[in-house]
């Protein structure tokens, strides 16, 4: 076993094993630390797979936008007066069981779609992956790209529009 | 186990994660941490199965596209999940079933 090896094995492990901790944790703030190390791990499994660019866009928009945000949820929601960020489980048993039913018909589909074996064309994993994303985004997938764009701008308007007060809040928390 | 097999296995253990924190837990931050893992376990099956084809990269900017979306996603379900709790003075799914007050 090489050492590349290894350390794929690992993440895997990582990204599993805090994944779980993080379905059974009943505090929100470890739940959402916990997302995070979810999060590299899959980062770390992207770079394996030859996908680097993808790794850094991960560990940017997810790790430092994204979890900021769930944090910022975490604490703004959590009734801190009561110092309890805690959550409970309802539909423990059947969510359990939806959960394993549909991890085994995955599995299932896995071993027997014949994906595994079906060889396809890889080549060794090309690297200059980033100039390849680069030239993708601005030719194959330049409508896409715009479309993106777009959609972000109206989420910024969105989300600010949102998250306002409105008048008649200011004009009750003013008097 | 091959490393496309751990790859696959991996991500259907976090689509079962995400939809179990989904239908188990009443806060509604916890089952936006669900919808993230189960993002995030299409992602890694993108990007799994452009192993396959090292001279294509379309699994992979799929997989860029859905990073994207998923920031908007939580930009407005947090945006709209302070504004529930500053109404209803609470997060719990359970308990914020009414259209109008």
């Amino acid at each position: 076993m090489t050492m590349t090896n290894i350390l794929f094995h690992a993440f895997i492990l990582l990204t599993a094993g805090a994944g779980f901790v993080l379905a059974i944790s009943r505090n929100i703030v470890y739940a959402a630390f916990l997302l995070f190390v979810v999060l590299l791990g899959v980062a770390g499994l992207y770079i394996f797979a030859g996908a680097e660019f993808l790794a850094v866009s991960q560990v940017i928009v997810y790790v430092g936008g994204t979890l900021i945000v769930v944090i910022f949820g975490v604490m703004l929601t959590a009734k801190m007066r009561e110092m309890k960020p805690q959550t409970d489980f309802v539909n423990l048993v059947p969510g359990a069981m939806l959960a394993a039913a549909i991890f085994m018909a995955l599995l299932f589909v896995i071993r027997e779609s014949g994906v595994l074996s079906s060889p396809g064309n890889s080549a060794a994993i090309a690297s200059d992956n980033v100039h390849r994303v680069g030239v993708a985004t601005l030719t194959d997938y330049l409508l896409p790209f715009e479309l993106v764009s777009i959609l972000l701008l109206t989420v910024l308007i969105g989300a600010a529009y949102l998250s306002r007060k409105t008048k008649i809040e200011k004009e009750e928390q003013a008097t | 186990m091959s490393a496309m097999e751990l790859y696959l296995t991996l991500s259907a253990f976090l689509f079962c994660l995400g939809v179990f924190l989904v239908v188990t837990r009443r806060n509604a931050v916890m089952a936006l941490l669900g919808i993230e893992l189960i993002l995030n376990a299409a992602n890694l099956n993108f990007v799994a199965f452009n192993t396959k084809y090292a001279h294509g990269i379309d699994g992979q900017m799929a997989a860029l596209f859905v990073i994207v979306l998923a920031a908007a996603e939580v930009a407005v379900a947090f945006a709209i999940v302070l504004n529930v709790y500053q109404r209803y003075k609470t997060v719990n799914i359970d308990e914020i079933d009414t259209l109008k007050d």
